[in-house]
This record gives C-alpha cells, sequence and structure tokens, in this order.
C-alpha cells in the first residue's frame, strides 16, 4: 500500500510509561493530515526485528526495571539499528531510549549496564537527584516546551560527531553541567523531553517530513 | 503518655475545635501542629488501637469508606479517616480528634503508600489492605516497583499482620513475606484456556521471577487478572475471596457477586467492584455478616468528589476524580457505558497535589470515547491547551469544543450544555476547585 507508513515503536509494551505514547499518537495524526496511515508494530522481547522495513523508528522511556531487561535483549538488534541510522532513515528515542543508543549506563548502584554503543555518549545514574520539572529550550526548529524526569546524566564523548538537540531556558536537559538538551546526529533525535515532546508542532511537523522522505525513499528502493 | 505528647495532643485537639467551629475546616492543620510539637505523638495516640492500614495506588478512600461502614456495625468505636487526608499529619488529626469509647477501638486508615512505613514506625497494623499499584504521578511517587518496596518497608515492621492483597496484581507475589498472605480477585471460570497479552500501553506486564512476559487467561482491567507465566510457570496465587459475577455494570450501578452472594452499589466501574471485594475480603475476616456488608454496599452517600452528582440549574453533573492512566481509562470505559446523552468536560490542573506532570493523559484511552455522539466537550484547568491538544489528537472536531480558563467560567458554561448530564473529569485540584465554586455559588450545600 502506498500510504502506509511502518513505524516501530521499540519494546512499545515495556518502555511505556512516561507518556511518549502520546508522540506516536501525534505522528499518526499529522500524517493523516497528509494522506498517510500509519501502521504502528511494537518490537518486543524475543521479536525478530529488521529496521530497514519501517519508515520510522521509535523508543521511549521506561521503568528502571523494564530498561534494565530491554538492555539485554535488545542487543540482537544493535546492528539494524546502526545501519539504519548510518543509512540517515529518522528515529526518535526519548530518555531510555535514548541513553541505550549510547555505549553504558550505570546506575546509582555502581552498576554499568552495556547498551547499543552506537554513538559516543554515556549515562550516569544520581538516584538522590533526579531532575524533575518543567523544561524549554531552542531547537533548529524554534522554542520547545516540554517536562523532564530523570535520574540519568548524559554526557556525549565525541562533542564533534554529536550535536545538542537544544540550548536550554529552563530545567536541566541532558545534564546539570552543560545546559544542553539532547542529542542530533544524522537523522536521529535523542532527548529527556516528555510531555509528550511533539506537542510542539515545529518539531512534530519537521519529523513528519523526515518520516515522509524516508517512506519514499524506501518504497521506491523497494520498487527499484 | 509522656508530658510532650500531653502537650501536642491538646493542641492538636484545641486547634481542631477552633478550626472546626469557626472556620468551618482543618483536616491536616491540627496533627501538622501536634506532629511537630512531639514527632513520636502518633506512638501514644495509637497505642491502645487496632489497626487496619488499606494503601495503594486507586481506590484506597472508597475501599476504607466501605470496610468503615461494614465494621461500625458490629464493632462500636471505629476511627477512621473519611476526608482523604492519608497522610502523617491527617492521620494525626484523625487519632487526636477521635473520641474513644473503649478499651480496644479499631482504626481503618487510609494510608498514601509513601506515608505506609512512616505510620507502622508508630503503630503495628493488625492487617493491611492492598489494592493495586500503577504507575501514578511519577514526577512524585516514582515507578511502581520503588512504591510497593515503601509498602514492603512498612509490612516489614509488622511480621504478624495478615495481608490481604489483591491477587490479580502480580506485584504483590514478587516477594516472598512471613507474613500470613490472603488473596482476593475476579474468577477465571470459563477462561482456563485462554492464553493472550495485555495490550501494548499495559505496564508491569513483565514476570517478576524470570523478566519474560506474562500472558493472561483473564483480564479484568489494565495488567489485573489471570496471569501466569509461559516461560517459568509463575501464576496467580489461588484465590480465597473471589468475584463470580458481573450482571449490570452502568454509571450508577453495579450488580455483583462474590463467592456466589449477591450485591448492588449505587456508583459505576469494574474499579469499584474490586473496592467492594477488597472490603468484602476484610470483613470476611473480621466476622461481618453477608447481611450488613449488603447494607454497607447500599449506602447511598457519595463520597467525597470521588463520584459525585450535583445539580445545576436542571443539569446533572458527575464530578469524578481522575489522577492517572489506569484510574482514567476505566472512568472512561464507565462513562462508556451510558446509554443516554451526555456532554463531557475535563479540568486539568498540574499543581503538587495533581502531579506537576501531565503527560500522563497521552497514555490514557482518549481514543475511546465515541466523538461523533458527544455533542460537547469543554476544557478546563490550568493545563487546558494540553488536554484540549490531547482531545483533539485522540479524533474530537475543534467546533465541538469550549475552552475554559477559569473554574468559575466553566461553571457559568454548565447551563448552556446540549444535554441533561455531564460528566467531568478532573484532577484533584481541579476538582477541589470546581466544589468550592459550586458551593459558592450554593449548588453545593
Amino acid at each position: 500500500m502506498a500510504n502506509l507508513i511502518k513505524i516501530a515503536y521499540l519494546y512499545e509494551d515495556l518502555m511505556n510509561t512516561y507518556g511518549d505514547s502520546g508522540d506516536v499518537k501525534i505522528l499518526s495524526f499529522l500524517l493523516k493530515e497528509q494522506g498517510y496511515d500509519t501502521q504502528v508494530d511494537n518490537i518486543s522481547l524475543d521479536m525478530k526485528f529488521n529496521a530497514f522495513d519501517y519508515d520510522f523508528l521509535f523508543f521511549g522511556g521506561g521503568q528502571d526495571f523494564e530498561q534494565s531487561v530491554v538492555a539485554t535483549d535488545i542487543q540482537r538488534h544493535r546492528q539494524t539499528i546502526k545501519d539504519y541510522i548510518e543509512a540517515d532513515k529518522p528515529m526518535l528515542c526519548i530518555c531510555g531510549g535514548y541513553q541505550f543508543l549510547g555505549k553504558y549506563y550505570e546506575t546509582s548502584g555502581g552498576q554499568t549496564i552495556q547498551c547499543l554503543d552506537i554513538l559516543p555518549l554515556h549515562t550516569i545514574f544520581k538516584a538522590d537527584s533526579r531532575m524533575i520539572g518543567d523544561t524549554e529550550y531552542k531547537t533548529e526548529w524554534g522554542t520547545v516546551k516540554a517536562f523532564e524526569n530523570h535520574s540519568g546524566r548524559t554526557y556525549f564523548d565525541d562533542k564533534n560527531m554529536l550535536k545538542p538537540f537544544g540550548q536550554m531556558i529552563e530545567g536541566y536537559g541532558n545534564n546539570p553541567d552543560d545546559k544542553q538538551e539532547g542529542m542530533r546526529y544524522k537523522n536521529v533525535i535523542g532527548s529527556y523531553s516528555h510531555g509528550p515532546i511533539l506537542k510542539n508542532e515545529n518539531v512534530a511537523r519537521a519529523i513528519a517530513d523526515k518520516i515522509i522522505a524516508s517512506h519514499k525513499e524506501r518504497l521506491a528502493s523497494a520498487a527499484g | 503518655m509522656t508530658f510532650k505528647s500531653e502537650i501536642a495532643t491538646l493542641t492538636g485537639k484545641t486547634s481542631y475545635f477552633i478550626l472546626n467551629k469557626f472556620f468551618n475546616g482543618g483536616s491536616s492543620y491540627p496533627g501538622k501542629i501536634a506532629y511537630k510539637i512531639d514527632p513520636d505523638i502518633l506512638k501514644s495516640l495509637g497505642k491502645d488501637y487496632d489497626l487496619i492500614v488499606v494503601t495503594g495506588t486507586n481506590g484506597k478512600t472508597l475501599t476504607t469508606s466501605l470496610i468503615n461502614k461494614m465494621l461500625v456495625q458490629k464493632y462500636n468505636d471505629v476511627l477512621t479517616n473519611p476526608t482523604g487526608s492519608n497522610m502523617i499529619q491527617g492521620i494525626v488529626t484523625s487519632f487526636v480528634t477521635h473520641h474513644k469509647t473503649s478499651k480496644k477501638p479499631l482504626a481503618v486508615l487510609e494510608v498514601d503508600e509513601a506515608n505506609v512505613p512512616i505510620i507502622c514506625k508508630y503503630i503495628t497494623p493488625k492487617y493491611f489492605v492492598l489494592t493495586n499499584i500503577f504507575r501514578d504521578q511519577m514526577d512524585r511517587y516514582g515507578e511502581i516497583y520503588t512504591t510497593y518496596q515503601k509498602i514492603l518497608d512498612g509490612i516489614k515492621m509488622a511480621p504478624d499482620a495478615t495481608i490481604i492483597a489483591n491477587g490479580d496484581a502480580a506485584i504483590f507475589s514478587s516477594k516472598e513475606l512471613p507474613n500470613k498472605v490472603i488473596y482476593y480477585g475476579f474468577s477465571d471460570k470459563g477462561h482456563e484456556n485462554e492464553d493472550f497479552k495485555a495490550p501494548t500501553n499495559t505496564d508491569g506486564v513483565l514476570c517478576p521471577k524470570c523478566n519474560h512476559i506474562m500472558h493472561y487467561h483473564m483480564i479484568s482491567y489494565a495488567n489485573l487478572g489471570s496471569y501466569f507465566c509461559p516461560n517459568c510457570g509463575f501464576k496467580r496465587n489461588d484465590l480465597k475471596y473471589q468475584v463470580t459475577n458481573i450482571s449490570t455494570l452502568l454509571p450508577n450501578k453495579t450488580e455483583f457477586e462474590i463467592d456466589g452472594n449477591k450485591f448492588q452499589m449505587n456508583i459505576g466501574g469494574k474499579y469499584n467492584i474490586y473496592n467492594a471485594l477488597a472490603a468484602y475480603a476484610i470483613a470476611s475476616e473480621m466476622g461481618i455478616t453477608t447481611e450488613q456488608m449488603q447494607k454497607a454496599f447500599a449506602y447511598d452517600e457519595k463520597v467525597f468528589g470521588r463520584q459525585e452528582t450535583i445539580n445545576v440549574d436542571g443539569k446533572d453533573v458527575n464530578i469524578i476524580l481522575v489522577k492517572n492512566p489506569v484510574g482514567l481509562n476505566q472512568v472512561i470505559e464507565t462513562v462508556l457505558s451510558d446509554k443516554k446523552p451526555y456532554s463531557l468536560a475535563f479540568l486539568l490542573n498540574a499543581n503538587y497535589a495533581d502531579g506537576i506532570d501531565t503527560s500522563w493523559i497521552w497514555d490514557a484511552n482518549f481514543e475511546d470515547f465515541d466523538y461523533d455522539k458527544l455533542p460537547l466537550v469543554i476544557t478546563g484547568g490550568k493545563r487546558v491547551k494540553d488536554v484540549t491538544y490531547r482531545f483533539k489528537i485522540a479524533g474530537l472536531d475543534m467546533n465541538k469544543n469550549i475552552e475554559t480558563s477559569e473554574i468559575e467560567n466553566f461553571v457559568k458554561e454548565i447551563p448552556n450544555i446540549p444535554t441533561d448530564r455531564i460528566y467531568v473529569l478532573a484532577t484533584y485540584t481541579a476538582m477541589l476547585g470546581l466544589r468550592k465554586a459550586l458551593s459558592d455559588k450554593g449548588y453545593i450545600k
């Protein structure tokens, strides 16, 4: 079907507790306005997954316990997600989903959990100083207002390769030190913004455009 | 009682008397003062009581109220905290102002999850009634396992207490406890061969023993039901008390059977049948008869803000408190069972008591409303833009929406609604604001 956009919602049944499902709902709504239906597939434990079957990958935030279980399972998909990202395909990762793109995260108990090691970043959890509250920051697409609720502090290991998604006006963002929110690499956005972030239609429309382009490209290569 | 405790008690009593007499209020302030003077006050105040602690995310207030209505029919000296003041100060107030008439009174207390270990430090409960644990105001409470751990920290101080827990919630079977545990739940008779997973937006579906995704023979709502793990064999415990049949499920009437006994309540919602079941379970343990329970269920007083109908110039205004996605989904299901035409309102605030994070509305099933049939949706509260946008994305035609910024403006719209009834879903402080506005105008006596 020419007008069916396929979205992979990574671990939707486990990483689903911070309202980020709203991002996918908003995208489906905006894509519908432009004449596209969407199919959202939950990619969960033990399931097969080829990222190139999809026009967009979404990865939301979850609870610590669920996140630790996902950390083990997701290693099976490292290569396909890495290839997908390197092929300039669009992906949005929020909170836990964002942390997973990096090398590792260190829990408050001092345990190191291996992540996908696709992008040069890492996260340190500090349970006793959670960053909770409204955020506001400037991005390429204008101002964004959101909500953050995380104990993980994310740091870039290669500041040439990764660019921040926004410059803080209010709130913490990645960590208490850098005054920056989120990360951009090719067509991937990582962010700590709940709310959900895409209630900011400026960002939502920009991502919807990327998804449509990605969809057209997938169809062209399939026909190819 | 120590001298310090006596002073604290006296101050608490006096301030309650003054507040109650002259200011028509004061549910937690006297306790706050007394607790400040003597933090150990609860120890001396509560030492003669047999304590029942009711806790969990949803259903605390109604369950406590039902238990109280059952117990007062057999026991003549029962203390409770009926106004939902479920933290330490509010609870101290309840004790300070209770006039004891016996040597061994009962106390039935709704206790905020995080306050369970604080209360247990001073009074050792005889029973814990556990309703459920769902994600709830994550900016305040944190994640479900953290919440359960807080309850467990309290239970650990009372190894002789009996735990009466919702057996349909896997989390209550995730840890081994030295206590006697009794489970209640919904019967899965006739569904034993079914095998399915919860919908993808359900939280808490990982097997606590082996971390695989659990399956179900039957789900009552959210992650509650007859769960089992196909990987390791972990499954629901045997239930001592069971809902065996539900024959009527309307917004203002439910008829159901527990262990074959027929009951009726004048409130709606499957979640309230769980509350009734929890009350049934503890009451059965304490020797309350079926007739006494039936009487308690039939009692027609609406619990403060939990499902109140107020008449405003001929319109039935049905106020329902909402605070988290699972509770809201249950409310949506209940509202949808109304066959008569109705309008809808949603008042969303983001004060501390509401939860300062409003993103939870996106995890609730707004898509389930029948937007073709709904003639009007009024949105309001401090986060009116957020809730309006949620309705828009869910499919509401914006021509059917009225946005009101102030509660007073919302009240002015009520006489103009095109239906006889309006369901008003409101977060905690929005609900308080609405009640006050209706009270100021004389609609609530």
